[in-house]
């Protein structure tokens, strides 16, 4: 059994502040990530050669995290998963798989920093070859210079499609146009929240000018309710919408296309800390699940902390700062940092924090998909990608009495595949919440257990392979 | 080819604390017989996407499938690596060699051999 | 909801569905309360084998014998398939000990009509090619089953429900109203959302269902024996049969637990793999222990070598329901004339199920018993502690 001082899983942008901000204190940090380069998904290719210089200060400090990784003495595993966690009185340990097998970890402290993955409302023909989220097109262009089609349509709602248009236009790719699914006059509502974020503001209209130049058409009000092809991706169909986010009987419009990017925002990414047994609370200005944390990052287990996205969809210069944050609490859980010093940090963050959380929030709620884009998932539309299970029949299981997640995926088998229910779960709520009446909360979460993404039978024994 | 014009002269590739040894080389992988072109530090998936593989695997209801999130949450993007069926193409580096199956999973082979 | 029925079944698992169906089959007018969903407890957490082989020749295996048939009748009844299968099993011989437990096992069963094949080395690896090569054989069982134990459980409430059954989920029973006086009569059945008026109750809630016959004054002595599964991910050909190692493996003895393994690896119809099993006495706790799901990979991966690279894509735990003779507990409790038990299958709830439903529906509507009837009243163990 392998020992540390502290463990962070997930090396984005939280979790490389938290490794950093201990090691600086002393610590001996193990660094956990399960890609094949750290960064997560917001520093995906920031060092190669052919990347976009940084223009927000955001970008710029990720990289410099980047750059600090490679001189100090972390010890990172990448390609590396944490599959379970367990909690003994002795303390906390974790079990790994990668490259060099699979063990426990015994670690005195971890930070979770696994970040948050992306919503897609789904509609006929969304599984086909082409059509993928908006962060698929970003780790193929940013990460692997490899554009993901030639002709692109963007659709969704929120901050991402616009670096991800841009970034497709850099890049060469034919972008038909960027659809956002709110209306412009929706937006003047949040405005108070922008108060101070003037970077956040600066980034969104820097993407806004860079579409212009691109001649990329920027829409609002509108979406894709239907993907068609044969093999593979051929033609999106639009719509307008109505402010509930309704289509619009009528407003369709075909349009050629081979790729489809999609996203309606983040979702903390939840699995680790709730196979762990933290408390968790329902918080849709958070962008759903997250974990209950005290003003340390700390979770309702000690000596677990969490940072990023994780925490609740801030963007990554609250994760960053979170993850400084957490790796100093860490620290001072293992006596590194003093009491009075930790005070301090957390004190000199308050604002900070406060106010990039306002941002957040105006994020969270403004592009919180509505109620009524769920007409665009029709009965025979796929919910379950991976068992292949249908809007019809998760509707007709809750109308049965199924009012849980674990009800529809024992009546169903939705959830039941190797992504875990990872893809499907928050649109099983949606649908539960809609047949019900009841709020998307009340549905509450699938049951978490080892091992958190599939492994191979023989890494669970957990003997270490030479 | 859906390479974009700028990766071509991509020259270095770091890996946080650790360099990679540097093969800046295009290798090959073959993938249901056939070479493509791969890079260091490329996935799977993005080694297919820039050859202009999209159709990765079909379901059990014949449906295609390729990449879909890109970021190893969703497994769609399964293929068959060196015999071993149910590998993430999206989080799997291509390795020099590496023999990729695309065929439907569940009809094509019988088991290990 | 106010209403009136002839029975009322409290839990929704596969035996109450058997309950439910076999009463709806003869005219009775049922309903099922259910405190979550259908196969919420146990029937969502277990293997789904039907065998005989690990049956006492003697009444329990009677009662088995008429359960598989049963099963074979529903198989073609029910409008809802679940995935029957009936290729057999086969019971594992790690060694020449094993092999004389199999031997034995096998003649006593021949014996009273169940068919057993005696398996050296190669006949085994010519039926289940991926077995290790020194496993030293094995015992076919042709005759033992299998079914999704969840789509089980849904078809028979779903046929149920079309014989007449009213299904009530989210409904937990807390509390059964009975006349005044000593030997009070069952009045009604009040559930979180409503109250059904009866006078005769089976209770089929599991490893539950002390809780529930609390609500009448009483006990059961049934206790938690909670197992676990991992599932892999779609294999086709790896595997034939469910194969069953013969007894068990005392592993891990850790300072709270004794922990019991013996491999279990049953294919199912979509081509996964399900892997078993284990047994530890650990209360209600229904948490996959990382320890327990280690142990049962070793023996997969010793018995099946070529499993090692296969993903497992999840793993849950299930609490079977104990009872001190191994027996399960149906039939009619004199103590509260009108409340019936059925429960306590442990290990053998899917197998024995509709046995159970159709011991159940005799007794209620007073039809002739067949002899096994006696070897599983509940009274036989009632009232010790």
């Amino acid at each position: 059994m392998a020992k540390t001082e502290l463990a962070v899983v997930g090396a984005g942008p939280a979790g490389l502040a938290a490794a950093l901000a201990a090691a600086r204190a002393g610590v001996h940090v193990t660094l956990v990530d399960e890609y094949p380069t750290p960064g997560g998904q917001y520093l995906k290719g920031a060092s190669h050669p052919d990347a976009a210089p940084p223009v927000f200060a955001t970008e710029r400090r990720g990289r410099a995290l980047l750059r600090e990784l490679a001189a100090m003495d972390v010890d990172l595993r990448s390609e590396t998963l944490v599959w379970g966690i367990e909690i003994e009185i002795e303390g906390l340990r974790l079990a790994l798989h990668g490259p060099d097998g699979s063990g426990w970890l015994e670690p005195q402290a971890v930070v979770v920093a696994t970040g948050a993955r992306e919503l897609v409302i789904p509609f006929p023909g969304w599984t086909l070859p082409g059509v993928m989220t908006l962060g698929a097109a970003q780790i193929l262009t940013k990460e692997y210079g490899v554009l993901p089609g030639q002709r692109v349509l963007l659709a969704g709602s929120g901050p991402l499609l616009l670096p991800t248009a841009k970034e497709l236009a850099r890049r060469g790719a034919e972008v038909v146009a960027a659809l956002e699914a709110t209306h412009l006059s929706q937006w003047s509502r949040h405005a108070p929240a922008v108060w101070g974020n003037w970077e956040r503001l600066r980034e969104g209209w820097g993407y806004l000018r860079a579409m212009q130049r691109a001649r990329v058409p920027y829409r609002f009000g509108r979406t894709v309710v239907r993907a068609l092809g044969g093999e593979q991706l051929e033609a999106a169909v639009v719509a307008r919408l109505d402010r509930q986010g309704r289509p619009i009987p009528g407003s369709e419009d075909t349009v050629a296309v081979d790729t489809l990017c999609l996203g309606f925002g983040l979702l903390p990414n939840v699995e680790l800390t709730q196979l762990a047994g933290c408390a968790h609370r329902f918080d849709p200005t958070r962008g759903g699940w997250v974990p209950t944390l005290d003003e340390r990052l700390e979770t309702s287990i000690a000596g677990l902390f969490v940072a990023g996205e994780t925490t609740g969809v801030d963007g990554a210069g609250a994760a960053m700062l979170e993850g400084r944050l957490a790796g100093l609490a860490a620290a001072h859980k293992l006596g590194r940092v003093s009491e009075g010093e930790l005070t301090r940090q957390l004190a000199g963050a308050t604002n900070t924090r406060r106010r990039l959380r306002r941002f957040g929030t105006l994020l969270n709620c403004l592009f919180a998909p509505r109620p009524g884009l769920d007409a665009i998932t029709t009965d025979d539309t796929l919910i379950c990608r991976c068992e292949e299970v249908t809007a019809g029949q998760i509707r007709a299981a809750v109308r049965q009495g199924a009012r849980e997640l674990d009800a529809v995926k024992t009546w169903t088998r939705a959830g039941q595949g190797p992504c875990q229910g990872r893809t499907c779960s928050p649109l099983l709520a949606r649908l539960i919440a809609r047949e019900t009446g009841r709020p998307v909360a009340d549905a509450g979460t699938l049951h978490v257990r080892p091992p958190l993404k599939p492994v191979p039978l023989g890494a669970l024994t957990l003997e270490e392979q030479p | 080819m859906l390479y974009s014009p700028e990766a071509n002269d991509r020259t270095t590739s770091r890996n946080g604390g650790r360099t990679l040894s540097r093969q800046d080389q295009t290798f090959t992988i073959q993938v249901d017989g056939q070479p493509i072109p791969a890079r260091p530090g490329q996935t799977i998936a993005a080694a297919l996407i820039a050859s202009g593989r999209r159709v990765f695997r079909h379901t059990p209801n014949h449906a295609p499938r390729g990449i879909f999130c890109g970021m190893g949450v969703c497994f769609d993007c399964l293929v068959t690596v060196d015999g071993v069926a149910g590998q993430r193409a999206c989080v799997t580096l291509a390795r020099p060699g590496m023999r990729v199956q695309l065929l439907a999973d569940a009809e094509a082979d019988d088991g290990q051999d | 909801m106010n209403t009136q029925a002839d029975v009322v079944v409290i839990g929704g698992g596969i035996v109450g569905a058997a309950c439910a169906y076999h009463l709806c089959e003869a005219g009775l007018k049922v309903h099922l309360v259910e405190r979550r969903f259908p196969a919420s407890g146990t029937s969502r957490a277990c293997d789904g084998l039907i065998l005989l082989w690990d049956k006492m020749p003697g009444a329990e295996l009677a009662l088995g014998q008429a359960s598989s048939a049963l099963w074979v009748e529903l198989a073609g009844a029910l409008e809802l398939d679940f995935e029957y299968a009936r290729q057999g099993t086969i019971f594992l011989a790690e060694g020449e000990g094993g092999m004389d437990a199999g031997r034995a096992k096998a003649e006593a069963l021949s014996a009273v009509g169940v068919r057993a094949q005696v398996l050296d080395g190669p006949g085994l690896r010519s039926l289940e090619p991926n077995l290790a090569p020194d496993i030293a054989g094995g015992i076919f069982f042709p005759d033992d089953a299998q079914v999704d134990a969840r789509r089980a459980t849904l078809a028979m409430l779903s046929a149920a429900q079309r014989r007449g059954l009213t299904l009530h989920t989210n409904a937990e029973a807390v509390a059964i109203q009975r006349a005044a006086g000593g030997a009070g009569r069952i009045e009604k059945v009040i559930t979180r959302d409503g109250e059904i008026g009866t006078e005769t109750v089976v209770c089929a809630a599991g490893v539950w269902s002390n809780a529930v016959a609390q609500l009448v004054g009483g006990e059961l002595p049934l206790r938690p024996r909670k197992g676990h599964i991992l599932v892999t991910a779609k294999v086709p050909g790896m595997v034939h049969h469910p194969l069953l190692e013969g007894g068990y493996v005392s592993t891990v003895q850790s300072a709270t637990e004794d922990l019991q393994v013996a491999l279990v690896a049953e294919p199912t119809a979509s081509g996964t793999l399900l892997l078993g099993s284990s047994r530890q006495s650990v209360g209600f706790d229904r948490s996959v222990s990382m320890t327990v799901v280690g142990a049962i990979a070793a023996r997969a991966v010793r018995f099946l070598p070529a499993l090692a690279q296969v993903p497992v894509i999840r793993s849950y735990a299930g609490l079977r329901p104990w009872s001190p003779d191994h027996l399960p507990l149906i039939g009619p409790w004199a103590q509260v004339p009108g409340f019936y038990v059925a429960a306590g299958h442990e290990g053998a709830g899917i197998g024995l199920a509709p046995v159970t439903g159709r011991l159940i529906t005799d007794w209620i509507t007073g039809a002739k018993l067949p002899p096994f009837a006696a070897v599983v009243r509940p009274d036989r163990v009632f009232g010790q502690d």
